[in-house]
């Protein structure tokens, strides 16, 4: 039952991969990336508790934390600013 | 008391999905940059941090000890505190040095930002 609810967000990964892919400037690529991880993490802790794997729920911990801090560097890059500012 | 935790797991997780699905969708279709970034917030806060919400209380109920459905549920109530603390700051970040980067804005309607920095 708990599997039928992974495929819809499958699907949505599936087509955010086409603008990360297609995205026609940066920020749009990066967007996507995030928006798919937060999808992933959400993903992850329903095959944790479906086949009980704890493992998974420390990896979408640091998923998320690391989507961030990816996001953060990258707008920083493009606004043309070293990280100390 | 465990059919009614995973009744409304269920229900969230339907929602859940269907944010996923049109907020993915808005980020296909739309026409530019700050617009996607719309669909982008439904895509997240709807469908990551709602499902998440539901699985905590799913995993309740499931047919474990104690600790470890104390474990599951959250781990995942986690997760959803740190996508829902820090996907706005990344968004805001990100548009405004997107902005700054010179993303187009295609059908412009009003840019105050533009103006503000003439």
């Amino acid at each position: 039952m708990l599997l039928y609810f992974a495929i819809p967000f499958v699907a949505a990964i599936l087509i955010l991969m086409y603008r990360a892919v297609a995205g026609p400037t940066i920020p749009d690529r990066v967007l996507a990336i995030d928006t798919s991880t937060s999808l992933l993490c959400a993903v992850m802790v329903l095959f944790a508790i479906m086949y009980g794997v704890y493992l998974l729920l420390v990896v979408a911990i640091a998923l998320a934390l690391l989507s961030y801090i990816g996001t953060l560097v990258l707008a920083k890059y493009l606004e043309g600013r070293s990280m100390g500012e | 008391m465990n059919g009614i935790a995973a009744i409304l797991a269920y229900a969230l997780l339907a929602v859940g999905c269907f944010c996923a699905l049109v907020g993915a969708l808005g980020l296909a279709r739309f026409p530019n940059y700050f617009v996607r970034l719309h669909a982008a917030t439904v895509a997240v806060i709807g469908g990551s941090v709602l499902p998440l919400v539901a699985l905590a209380i799913y995993s309740l109920s499931i047919p474990a000890e104690w600790d470890i459905r104390a474990l599951y549920s959250s781990n995942a109530l986690v997760i959803a505190a740190i996508i829902v603390l820090t996907s706005p700051v990344g968004t805001h970040a990100m548009a405004k040095a997107a902005h700054k980067a010179g993303v187009p804005v295609e059908p412009k309607v009003c840019d105050k930002l533009e103006e503000a920095a003439r």
